[in-house]
């Protein structure tokens, strides 16, 4: 049984924590500094990126390994993933608009930033250069906490901040920038565990 | 092989279209209809290209 849970928990540890995309990779910056003001904004923000991104990876792993690979045109890879991406964004939305009314004015302005948000194309990206399919969406289910943890963690101190007395050059997004530098910087001791 | 793969790549580049244009035919839910845009939460951002951040950029000109 350990040999199972023990694979999976160091997957989901390693890309949610010790190689956190937003903090170590630098993706998805983005929602990180203009959503995370508030707690729900963040909250919702996260739920639409972990779902989009699982949902892709799970079709662009397939894609890029029983197709683009095997027809040896790899480099439309990006491409490829762009289409993937933007066509369930727009499928997501349309599905939420017809059935949800509470979760589109939860997640419905948030669904088209995630067409541009990086942290969906880096991921995917990155993961098709997993061994297997269930590793790949380990990898992304980690890298999808990691960045609602980040997000959550954030909006805190953001809130935080707000209340402080903070000197008037370093207000707003420079104490932003330098609170995620040194956030960035505790994160970074994780990789000596 | 290669025809295949072309051929998902088009067949991806019609359905993301198919899916925007339904997509905006869609009426939004009752009481959807004046969710705002922050302008302190998208103005932070540098990406241009982003609607949400051009319209709320539109909100602040106002």
């Amino acid at each position: 049984m350990s040999q199972i849970i023990v694979p999976v928990l160091l997957a989901l540890v390693t890309s949610a924590i010790i190689n956190n995309a937003v903090l170590m990779q630098f993706l998805g910056i983005c929602p990180f500094l203009g959503v995370s003001k508030k707690m729900d904004s963040s909250i919702g923000m996260s739920a639409a990126v972990v779902f989009i991104m699982i949902i892709s990876s799970a079709i662009t792993y397939p894609i890029y390994k029983f197709i683009l690979e095997p027809a040896n045109i790899g480099f439309m890879s990006t491409l490829t993933f762009i289409l993937v991406i933007a066509t369930l964004t727009q499928f997501v939305e349309l599905i939420i608009k017809k059935t949800s009314k509470g979760l589109y004015k939860s997640l419905g302005i948030y669904l088209p930033l995630i067409a541009t948000n990086c942290i969906i194309l880096g991921v995917v990206e990155e993961n098709i250069k997993a061994s297997s399919f269930g590793t790949a969406m380990l990898l992304t289910l980690g890298t999808g906490l990691g960045f609602a943890l980040i997000m959550i963690l954030f909006s805190s101190i953001i809130m935080h901040l707000e209340t402080s007395n903070i000197p008037k050059p370093f207000k707003g997004v420079p104490i932003a920038l330098i609170t995620a530098g040194l956030l960035a910087l505790a994160f970074s001791g994780f990789g000596y565990l | 092989m290669i025809y295949l793969a072309i051929g998902v790549i088009i067949g991806l580049f019609v359905l993301m279209i198919l899916l925007y244009i339904i997509n905006r035919r869609t009426p939004l839910p009752e009481g959807c209809e004046d969710l705002k845009i922050s302008t302190d939460k998208c103005l932070h951002c540098h990406n241009d290209a982003c609607e949400m951040k051009n319209r709320a950029k539109g909100d602040d000109d106002l």
